[in-house]
């Protein structure tokens, strides 16, 4: 890991979530490990249902019902939160690890207002007055870059970049330690977009958060986060620093997807990853890649890699070193 | 045969606010509208890539959906192939509609769930009776599925949509588009849904296809990404107006309208260590009921000037041959 000396706040070890659904179980998410330290920014990315909202709601005890953690542990201040009882995890919801969802505009109630909403969620966590809360809310509210004039309007009286901040607000609003936001910009006009990342980037240097920032859109996290996991259908292909994962990916899939993706900065050949993601009901044998794989030998459809790291960088590849 | 497939004049569409009972009764206002496209001249060529990109309440959406005529003009006139199809009544257009062709932004929704992939692209031949008989309905169906690259026709034929995946769902519905041998086919965000491994599969087809049969393509979109991997020529919009428009390459590389400038500056790219000078704008696109007077941008333009606020810049064509409309931007320009 780029820096062990941290303290390491969120430890996720094997971590198996399956789905049940009436064609059979759904294999979303196998043997997912990482850690978060301190003051980090890591980006969890990959394509429509490669595990990663199921592995953020999983730290939050937020499955849908058909959703089921069959293995591991999530260790939050070396305890195990997986064995909490509902009582524990909404004790640590908010105050601890907090959330920012995507779409901000259903998220926030429309019948409250928007400070309201910020008094209540102090107030359940904490021991304050009202007229406390309200303080602590309205700072929250300026440092976030909304006029505090704005604080009483309802959720349909603001804009989406508005609503945004504010969800980002709210999910501070108990000093938590870490954040996890999925895909908080993906709604949001590009100019937004640049001014929520701006105030991602600001927290980060204020204040000692530590934030899990779920997107597929690799431009953003290539902007934002400190190191970068990426997921393909269930599992953790690569790992690494973020410059690292955008100037020597290794794991074929990595390199495909960051070739695919395009920039206004480069004149870059249209590229695409051939074919469609597995069935996560009856995933390949081996590499899960490997159907797609223009390198895969009969290793790959046998035997699944581990994903082995060195100097901080994970790859889960078996001829990660012959190219 | 002209050589300028659509051209839109000065064409306008402004949306009435509906107020309430209560106050059309007891109150006489003026009604308010929204001015979602207020005032855009447009010529696409044949066989040209065409980028309409601006961020949301922009109007790119409803000036696509008034070339197709989902929306009546207030204002303007629209001329396909030389023929002013504005003024038509709906039963002349028909013969029109075969020949423009317009794809959605989501291949979940726009697909029938009931349908089969068969009956979805079968349906706008049946409904403009083209073919002789089924037989021929089938071939057309079939050469439509390997000309957007389901190889296997007999394959997908018989699928549902929820067989399918979001990449082959939105070649079924460009399939479905090109059926009829359009010339101008209109993709309102063809890619945004789809996963970026899915995104390149999608583009190439669109390249690919107008290699072919040399089609004309408007594509839609605010992501300049997209639009620069794709598109000949772009058209920046803003609250209803076109800024800056001209090749794709010459707009996203240097652009020289203040609003360009500020929205490439601020794409997020995935390159690491790239010094980029950033113009983050404050707030967000006024409202398009109350359009700021003079530039529309310069209520959040960083380089605004007095003249800015009285007066309308109008799109004026600058020595490098694109258009803009700005007057600094004009000014630096006259001088170099």
């Amino acid at each position: 890991m780029a820096d062990t000396k941290r303290e390491v706040f969120l430890e996720v070890k094997n971590l198996r979530i399956t789905y049940e659904t009436k064609q059979g179980k759904v294999k979303a998410a196998e043997n997912v490990s990482f850690r978060i330290h301190r003051g980090e920014f890591i980006g969890l990315s990959g394509e429509s249902g490669c595990g990663k909202t199921t592995t953020a709601l999983s730290l939050m005890h937020l499955l849908p019902k058909e959703g089921k953690v069959e293995e591991g542990v999530i260790l939050f201040k070396g305890e195990n939160i997986l064995d909490y009882d509902t009582k524990k995890v909404e004790a640590l919801r908010w105050r601890d690890i907090s959330m920012v969802f995507q779409g901000a505009m259903n998220a926030l109630n429309p019948v409250h207002k928007a400070i309201d909403q910020m008094i209540t969620a102090l107030r359940i966590h904490e021991d304050v007055t009202e007229q406390e809360a309200k303080e602590r809310s309205l700072e929250l509210i300026k440092s976030v870059g909304i006029d505090p004039a704005r604080a009483t309007s309802y959720p349909h009286e603001l804009s989406g970049g508005m609503k945004q901040r504010l969800m980002i607000a709210l999910a501070l609003v108990c000093h938590p330690s870490i954040i996890i936001a999925d895909e908080p910009t993906t709604a949001l006009d590009v100019m937004v977009q640049a001014q929520i990342l701006d105030l991602f980037n600001q927290l980060r240097d204020r204040t000692n958060l530590s934030v899990l920032l779920i997107t597929h859109d690799l431009s953003v996290l290539a902007e934002t986060c400190d190191r970068i996991i990426i997921m393909y259908a269930g599992r953790i292909v690569e790992t690494g620093r973020t410059d690292t994962i955008f100037t020597m990916p290794e794991h074929p899939y990595t390199k495909k997807l960051i070739s695919s993706f395009p920039s206004i900065l480069v004149d870059k050949e249209i590229d695409f990853i051939p074919g469609n993601p597995p069935d996560l009901i009856n995933p390949p044998s081996g590499c899960r890649f490997n159907p797609r794989c223009d390198f895969a030998v009969d290793r790959c459809r046998q035997e699944v890699p581990p994903l082995e790291c060195e100097n901080g960088h994970c790859v889960a590849c078996w001829r990660r070193h012959e190219f | 045969m002209s050589d300028i497939i659509l051209e839109a004049r000065g064409i306008k569409k402004w949306f009435t606010v509906r107020s309430g009972l209560f106050s059309t009764i007891f109150k006489r206002t003026e009604p308010t509208y929204i001015r979602a496209v207020d005032g855009i001249d447009l010529k696409v060529k044949r066989g040209e890539i065409f980028c309409i990109a601006g961020e949301s309440g922009c109007g790119k959406t409803t000036i696509a959906r008034l070339i197709m005529r989902l929306e009546t003009l207030t204002e303007g006139e629209l001329w396909f192939d030389g023929d002013k199809i504005s003024d038509m009544s709906e039963s002349e257009f028909k013969k029109y509609r075969t020949r423009m062709q317009m794809i959605f932004q989501d291949p979940y929704g726009s697909l029938s769930n009931n349908m089969t992939v068969e009956d979805i692209i079968a349906e706008p031949l049946r409904i403009h009776n083209i073919c002789r008989d089924e037989c021929e309905v089938d071939e057309r169906v079939r050469s439509a599925l390997e000309d957007v690259g389901l190889n296997s026709p007999d394959e997908f034929v018989g699928r549902l949509p929820h067989e399918l995946s979001g990449g082959q769902r939105q070649r079924v519905a460009v399939a479905a588009a090109l059926v009829l041998n359009p010339d101008l086919l209109i993709a309102d965000e063809p890619v945004s849904m789809l996963d970026v491994s899915m995104r390149g599969q999608i583009l190439t087809l669109l390249l690919e296809l107008r290699a072919k049969k040399n089609i004309s393509i408007i594509i839609i979109t605010h992501n300049l990404a997209v639009a620069k991997q794709l598109a000949d020529r772009i058209a920046i919009a803003y609250l209803g107006k076109i800024v800056e428009r001209g090749e794709t390459k010459q707009i996203i590389d240097s652009p020289m309208h203040k609003y360009t400038k500020a929205l490439v500056s601020v794409v997020p790219v995935p390159e690491i260590g790239v010094e980029r000078n950033r113009i983050l704008l404050t707030g967000e696109t006024p409202n398009p009921i109350s359009i700021p007077s003079g530039c529309r941008f310069h209520t959040r333009c960083p380089f605004v000037g007095d003249e800015c606020s009285q007066k309308e810049p109008e799109l004026l064509k600058m020595s490098d041959g694109r258009e803009v409309a700005c007057f600094k931007a004009q000014v630096s320009d006259a001088a170099n």
